[in-house]
């Protein structure tokens, strides 16, 4: 049997997430080890716990370029484990490829809902081996929160159904009702120019801020600054 | 003629990542062009705070392509619409239309030119 053919077979079927089809493949004797790439029209919280309880090497969302399908591939049957996906329409996860040299990569939210924004942010992020989950709106975002740890929020203001001051508001809400104090780092990112948005920001419940377009330096100093500490790609002083 | 985005700061943006910039090109003539229209039905049916969002939601997304003549007046319609000043922001998207139409134009070429 060619393992190569099997896996595009799979990806190619997974028009959903289709855990009882691959739940019986790995139990299968012959397929149990198989390699497997999942592609799916969308994700949600708990995919990624999922994905991992099953053996799924990948994730992308649809329409996957090629160009990162293939990579994926290829590095799924060099056996390595992790894989990188790509950003989709919705809420995605990504996990980054690299294990980084200096600094320990963050599990980073991202909570924006422009396509070309998104694809900007994750492309410094990833780079610098940060994991980057991405919701399309507040309210998303919130959701994901409550799912799973993430080191930091980078929060758009402007967002359809729940905005990013809204959104933070939930969290520090939801931060206060739970039995361990915890908070999460909230950053804002916003196109807004107009006086006064900082404040209303940190009114809100963020910790910092960085204006739009996002840059790689500026955005790694404010992270590294509302976590008191150095972080991949700024300022440890590894270079993105 | 002065390209109304800086080359070199783009190229610096995105990594001269040309795949990478090809791709994001290509979102912002779709997305951008919805944004636009979007914006248009905003400003014939006087809704000043959808003017206001849409314009702004126009703005972050030319910001990453350095191109500061056309995220000003982006930020132009934007300030118009959430003052409430329709007749401004009438006026202002009707300058808003060509620039954004005029930068996708010219970053596909530039694309094209690199490619």
């Amino acid at each position: 049997v060619d393992r190569r053919r099997i896996v595009r077979l799979l990806a190619a079927r997974s028009c959903c997430f289709k855990a009882d089809l691959i739940a019986a493949v790995r139990r299968h004797e012959v397929f149990g080890n198989l390699p497997t790439v999942l592609l799916t029209s969308s994700a949600s919280p708990g995919d990624q716990k999922r994905c991992e309880e099953l053996g799924i090497a990948a994730r992308l969302l649809k329409p996957a370029k090629q160009s990162l399908l293939l990579d994926n591939i290829m590095r799924v049957m060099a056996g390595k484990s992790r894989a990188r996906a790509t950003a989709g329409p919705e809420a995605a996860t990504t996990a980054a490829t690299e294990t980084p040299a200096n600094g320990a990569p963050l599990r980073v939210l991202l909570a924006e809902d422009n396509p070309v924004n998104v694809k900007f942010a994750l492309k410094i992020l990833e780079r610098a081996g940060h994991t980057v989950t991405h919701a399309l709106n507040g309210k998303l975002a919130v959701d994901l929160w409550s799912a799973q740890p993430f080191d930091v929020v980078l929060m758009d203001i402007q967002m359809p159904e729940m905005d990013g001051l809204d959104a933070t508001r939930a969290i520090r809400a939801l931060e206060k009702g739970r039995d361990r104090h915890t908070h999460t780092p909230i950053i804002a990112m916003t196109a807004n120019a107009m006086t006064g948005d900082r404040e209303m920001c940190i009114d809100a419940g963020m910790d910092g801020y960085v204006a739009k377009p996002v840059k790689k330096e500026l955005l790694f100093a404010e992270v590294g600054r509302v976590l008191g500490d150095g972080v991949k790609g700024g300022a440890r002083g590894a270079v993105v | 003629v002065a390209q109304l985005f800086d080359e070199s700061e783009l190229m610096e943006r995105v990594d001269n990542d040309l795949e990478f910039l090809a791709d994001t090109v290509q979102m912002l003539e779709t997305d951008g062009r919805a944004l636009m229209l979007e914006l248009k039905t905003a400003v014939a049916s006087g809704d000043a705070p959808a003017v206001g969002r849409t314009a702004h939601a126009l703005k972050g997304m030319v910001s990453n392509f350095c191109s500061p003549a056309v995220q000003t007046l982006a930020l132009e319609v934007e300030k118009a619409g959430k003052a409430g000043d329709e007749a401004g922001a009438a006026a202002a998207s009707e300058k808003l239309e060509p620039g954004l139409e005029a930068l996708v134009v010219e970053l596909a070429a530039f694309v094209r030119s690199r490619s």
